[in-house]
């Protein structure tokens, strides 16, 4: 017996006749029926191309026609960033809860896979906050998906949490990343995946994108769980 | 902003509580009042008590934290709790008390033993029935500890029930600074000698109450929540008095004063003199797969054509929103001309709804367990289908059938469960209510016999 991660009702595992035939290990969903049914997953064929937002079409979304049609940055979100995704940051980023990490960590490793990179990066988050929350919540997200460390944060005067800063201050925000001693070796001509928690104006990711560019990897996308 | 996120920058926020060290301001840690322990004894929270699994929740930095009263602000093992022993700096201005109303004979005499509870600093359980007037007879004895200087404090499972009493509270002791404290609550921690709070804010104190009364134990979250009864052991000082109210004790509270270690005091009357309707149980076969036929159990439709002729309105209750939809529409089917309205707890015309049976607007209200608690219609029935449903704890039951009959003009009312079975739960209603009754009849009599 296994209990959702969010609400604690027990989840058992559909068993069906073809689940009984092939040998395949029985898979038990991390959330029970009614706590999935609150997220609204984004399907890649109804989404910005460029950067993940669920819309009907499939055309540019007017914030990233602002980043310009050149920008060469895609990014691909799972779900939308909704009421329900909000209480689960809020609960596992803000509150500390680390259990609920394995809450989509079945979805982000299906979408890591589909995306055939060589090099699978995180986000990192400086080192106060890595202090205070006790684990960076991108590595929770992705469970023990092995991740390169390809950046990490330089010191600028981080007076405010990125949530707390509004649309401009974090548009004409300066690159807070640099590369790590062992990042241009890795890259080179690599296809790199930059995971995120949540993509909000598409800064920090963008911001991290060009450093890889930079550092000669062929193939540069986005990867996060929420958009919003 | 919730109070657990903001910096405690003076002394006087620590007495009596306890709180991370990481929310302390830092020329405050190193002062010589502060005390300081670690958060976690081994595997067990210090702030509710409860073990922590380690597989599930050891940090990236090998600390593990409580999931437990995570919601109060995560504590980890490497955290300290800062407290400063409570020294009942209080001003007090005598009387205490600016309340003008009259209690009862049954009243004052349990309030009496109240105040003697916790003049002798007394765990208590006072089980008063639904609608003895509970909050009433509360106030000599707080009146008592606050003119003798003491730190009180008031508390309930529930929000609602925290901001409603807040103002009766402060109008009767209206000379007293008066702390109120909620999770979502607005504006900062201030040191009171009486605090009202909810069951959960107690995790934030440490032997900081002289007087602490609980009401409604029996409620949802603290029934469930070991870690709540933990706080409120903890929040009161060692010699302190804990008063716990209740209308319907469960096993642990009838437990612990069989073992003597609570007395247990009853109030079994309401406070218009009568005695609780008694609950009649009708035996049903398989109302649900019926009702999605759109049929009714014969019994119940009958009783409520009765209830129609006679012009005389109830509340019927069933066991899950879900079954609202169908339950709607056999009733419908079944009585044509009769508008059938239902409410439960997400519902948006919640307030809208309840206040149309209020006015005399609605015959009936069909309904959830969210009204088994604090609402009082006048001369009422109480009808419920499928009382044999798991999601009807004993507490809810008794609640529920606690409903009809609140009224001094009309202090009787039907108290009918429909059910499939014959439930233990339904039982163990049934004799709380006949024992109450046993007592109160018992009272009834020596009243009137001659001194």
């Amino acid at each position: 017996m296994t209990q959702c991660v969010l609400c604690e009702r027990v989840v058992a595992p559909v068993i069906d006749l073809k689940k009984l035939l092939d040998f395949s290990p029985l898979t038990v969903p991390q959330l029970c029926q009614i706590c999935q049914g609150r997220f609204v997953a984004i399907p890649p064929d109804q989404s910005c191309p460029k950067c993940g937002r669920h819309q009907e079409i499939t055309t540019i979304c007017p914030d990233c026609t602002q980043w310009g049609i050149d920008e060469p940055f895609i990014n691909r979100a799972l779900y939308e960033y909704n009421e329900a995704m909000k209480t689960f940051f809020s609960d596992y980023k803000f509150r500390g809860d680390f259990r609920l990490r394995k809450a989509f960590e079945a979805d982000m490793k299906r979408a890591i896979n589909v995306s055939h990179a060589d090099v699978v990066t995180i986000i990192p988050v400086d080192e106060q906050t890595l202090q205070t929350r006790g684990f960076n919540q991108v590595v929770g997200l992705v469970g023990d998906y092995p991740v390169v460390a390809l950046f990490e944060t330089q010191t600028t005067n981080k007076g405010k949490r990125q949530s707390e800063r509004n649309r401009h201050d974090r548009m004409t925000a300066p690159q807070p990343f640099r590369l790590t001693p062992p990042a241009t070796s890795l890259i080179a001509g690599k296809r790199v995946l930059i995971i995120d928690d949540v993509y909000t104006t598409g800064r920090t990711i963008r911001h991290a994108a060009s450093l890889a560019r930079a550092a000669g990897a062929s193939w540069v996308q986005g990867l996060t769980l929420a958009h919003g | 902003m919730k109070v657990g996120l903001m910096m405690i920058e003076q002394l006087s926020e620590l007495y009596g509580r306890q709180i991370p060290s990481r929310d302390v301001s830092p020329s405050l840690l190193n002062d010589s009042a502060v005390c300081r322990r670690p958060a976690f004894d081994g595997a067990y929270c210090q702030r509710c008590g409860q073990s922590a699994d380690r597989r599930s929740t050891t940090l990236p930095n090998g600390a593990i934290y409580c999931p437990h009263c995570i919601q109060m602000g995560r504590l980890t093992s490497n955290d300290e709790l800062c407290t400063i022993a409570e020294p009942n700096q209080f001003t007090s201005r005598l009387p205490a008390l600016t309340w003008t109303g009259v209690l009862t004979t049954l009243q004052a005499a349990c309030s009496h033993r109240i105040q003697a509870a916790f003049e002798q600093r007394q765990d208590t359980l006072l089980w008063a029935v639904t609608g003895a007037g509970k909050t009433e007879m509360l106030f000599p004895g707080i009146a008592w500890a606050l003119e003798a200087g003491l730190r009180v404090a008031v508390a309930s499972p529930r929000v609602d029930v925290c901001l409603e009493l807040a103002p009766r509270l402060q109008a009767a002791f209206n000379a007293v600074d008066q702390a109120v404290l909620y999770g979502d609550m607005k504006g900062a921690y201030q040191y009171c000698q009486l605090t009202i709070c909810t069951t959960h804010q107690l995790l934030r104190f440490y032997h900081a109450f002289d007087v602490l009364v609980v009401d409604e134990v029996d409620a949802f979250p603290f029934a469930s929540d070991p870690g709540l009864k933990y706080a409120s052991e903890q929040a009161k000082k060692p010699n302190g008095a804990l008063l716990y109210l209740t209308a319907t004790p469960s096993d642990w509270l009838q437990r612990a004063a069989r073992k003597g270690e609570l007395v247990m005091t009853y109030l079994p009357i309401r406070y218009h003199g009568h005695l609780l309707p008694e609950i009649k149980v009708v035996r049903t076969r398989d109302w649900r797969a019926k009702m999605h036929q759109g049929r009714l159990p014969d019994r119940l439709v009958r009783q409520m054509r009765e209830n129609f002729t006679h012009r005389r309105r109830f509340l019927l209750f069933a066991p899950h929103v879900a079954d609202l939809p169908a339950l709607k529409r056999a009733l419908e089917l079944t009585f044509p001309g009769e508008t059938v309205v239902t409410v439960h707890a997400t519902d948006p015309e919640r307030h809208a709804k309840v206040s149309r049976m209020r006015s005399r607007e609605l015959n009936f209200l069909v309904t959830t367990t969210i009204l088994e608690r604090g609402v009082t219609f006048p001369e009422i029935d109480v009808f419920v289908l499928g009382a044999e449903d798991q999601v009807f704890s004993t507490a809810a039951l008794v609640q529920i059938a606690g409903r009809a009959g609140r009224s001094a003009s009309d202090p009787d009312g039907a108290v009918r469960f429909y059910a499939n079975q014959l439930t233990e739960v339904i039982k163990t209603a049934q004799q709380q209510i006949k024992f109450v009754n046993r007592k109160a009849r018992r009272i009834q009599h020596d009243s009137v016999r001659p001194m």
